[in-house]
């Protein structure tokens, strides 16, 4: 409709949900089920199952819709994209056995690659093609933001591991740039 | 990196919204009852007695020749009154149907049936046997089993299935303790939300631990193996709850344990209504499931490695009926390190005091 220029805030949007409105619950996933794919493929790198995630986690999202507590603007997206996310390491745990990739490889301080220069589709088609075990402790850190303490404890490995996966993942994941970068060229 | 991934959006698949508002449908339709658990519950409590029930030696000749062996005796009226109390309650003990659930109250209200029956039995019996008992049985019985000496050893061959509730003692101090660090937590963590952005690049993160209570649920059996001796053995399933509070959330995790104990008691008094016995002993609990919770989306997580303990208790139990009683078990236990990741209760506080509150049905010889 014409007056629906300007976007549906999240609250407004969660307000229409709980009573019950018609197309109210699609509203939802149409404004974040892009970022719910993108999230799925950072973590897992099949599209089925990125599929299978993001129909999980919207499923998820619309029923507990109603417990959720609205902190501001962005709260939605971010309750929406944490669970998407959760689903994801769930699936992870559930079908990829985890493993922690251990190249005994020393690690070299390598030039960091311009990120500028890579699209965030590019990106998240790399990301999710790193061993699994540099991809969970990746994505949890940089994206998650958990402390390397609260991956090694949802992980079940000791924060040292989850340092050392992830220092060596951020490397692996930049020479997969750099190669992207100058075949590109 | 972070930054530039935060607003990319993917393609999305075709038809997967179809999907997703049929899962919806769906899922509305199959919405499990909460009183199928009940249900679950009360078909394994129904099973248990049902066994119970169908091991139970029937000696019915014994009810009648006992009471004339006491008459014979002394205390005609005392003896007379209890031991025919004895025997007619394995009716109304073993319908099932009286021990569905663990609920006290529902527990209480089906003693006072059996009471009833009990006595409605009782007076059967006085009146077929044609006994020189003049007074009819009255509720009073209680004050009379207090006098009698205490039971011979031979009354001790029972065997006792058991259905109990354990829980840690000064549950409601630690609460509070761990409520007043959250508080205060909390008002630390208010700047944040206000302003001063300096806190939030903190990178020290605190992380504070609260762990609940242990609840344990189980099911025993007990055998007496010497004079004043028992061995009990048995299923018990524990369920752990912890919260981890960081600046950035709040963690929930819950993990359930199946266990299998075996302790020994030594039994200090051996009454007709009232026992009291010492126990110590081990057990041996297997963590069978491993979940978090944040942001509403919970999720497996590593599961705890095999955790044994070692116990000591002191008990006192009280028969309602001679075949059943209830019974308050105050003990210490000791969980050693596992080694595991896992932070729970058992690595908070590995020494810890607990109750444990339960029924035992004592199936008579």
């Amino acid at each position: 409709m014409f007056y629906r220029c300007e976007m549906e805030t999240e609250l407004q949007l969660l307000n229409a949900i709980r009573s019950g409105e018609k197309g109210a619950q699609r509203r939802l996933y149409e404004r974040f089920a892009g970022q719910a794919i993108a999230i799925g493929m950072r973590y897992v790198p099949d599209p089925d199952q990125v599929r299978d995630v993001v129909h999980d986690s919207f499923v998820k999202i619309l029923t507990a819709v109603n417990q959720f507590h609205y902190r501001g603007e962005g709260s939605l997206k971010a309750w929406v994209n944490s669970i998407v996310a959760h689903q994801a390491i769930n699936f992870l745990r559930e079908h990829e056995r985890l493993q922690l990739t251990d190249l005994t490889a020393e690690i070299v301080e390598e030039e960091e690659p311009d990120i500028g220069r890579i699209s965030a589709e590019e990106l998240t088609r790399l990301i999710g093609q790193l061993p699994a075990g540099y991809r969970m402790v990746l994505n949890l850190y940089v994206f998650e933001q958990l402390s390397h303490k609260e991956i090694g404890h949802l992980l079940g490995i000791k924060p040292e591991s989850s340092a050392s996966q992830y220092s060596r993942a951020k490397q692996m994941l930049a020479r997969e740039i750099m190669n992207y970068l100058k075949n590109d060229k | 990196m972070r930054d530039k991934m935060a607003d990319y959006e993917a393609a999305v698949p075709e038809g997967l919204w179809r999907d997703i508002e049929q899962s919806l449908s769906q899922q509305k339709a199959v919405a499990k009852p909460l009183w199928h658990r009940w249900a679950s519950v009360a078909a394994i409590a129904v099973l248990v007695l049902g066994a119970g029930w169908w091991l139970w030696p029937k000696n019915e000749e014994n009810a009648v020749t006992q009471p004339i062996e006491k008459t014979t005796r002394q205390h005609t009226l005392i003896a007379a009154a209890p031991d025919n109390s004895t025997e007619p309650v394995f009716a109304p003990v073993s319908k099932p149907v009286s021990q569905k659930s663990i609920q006290t109250d529902m527990i209480e209200e089906k003693m006072e049936e059996k009471i009833q029956e009990t006595e409605e039995n009782q007076q059967e019996q006085t009146v077929r046997q044609e006994q020189a008992v003049t007074h009819p049985v009255t509720s009073t019985h209680q004050q009379q089993e207090k006098t009698l000496p205490p039971t011979p050893p031979a009354k001790n061959k029972t065997v006792s299935l058991g259905l109990y509730i354990n829980s840690g003692l000064l549950a409601q101090n630690q609460t509070n303790s761990a409520a007043d660090k959250f508080l205060s937590y909390d008002e630390a963590a208010e700047p944040i939300i206000t302003g001063t952005p300096s806190y939030n690049n903190n990178h020290i993160e605190e992380q504070k631990e609260h762990h609940h209570q242990p609840v344990s649920w189980g099911l025993t059996l007990s055998y007496p193996i010497l004079p004043h001796w028992k061995l009990a053995t048995g299923l018990v399933y524990t369920r752990l709850h912890s919260e981890f509070v960081t600046n950035k959330s709040t963690t929930d995790q819950r993990l359930h344990y199946l266990g299998i104990p075996v302790s020994l008691q030594y039994h200090l008094l051996d009454g007709r209504q009232w026992k009291a016995y010492v126990a110590a002993g081990v057990q041996i609990d297997w963590n069978i499931d491993a979940r978090q919770e944040r942001n509403h989306t919970d999720f497996p997580v590593e599961k705890d490695r095999i955790q044994w303990s070692v116990g000591g208790a002191v008990g006192v139990e009280y028969d309602i009926l001679p075949q059943l009683g209830i019974y308050a078990e105050p003990g210490l236990r000791y969980y050693p390190d596992n080694g595991s990741e896992i932070k729970n209760y058992f690595k908070d506080k590995p020494t810890s005091w607990n109750l444990q509150f339960g029924i035992r049905l004592n199936l008579g010889k």
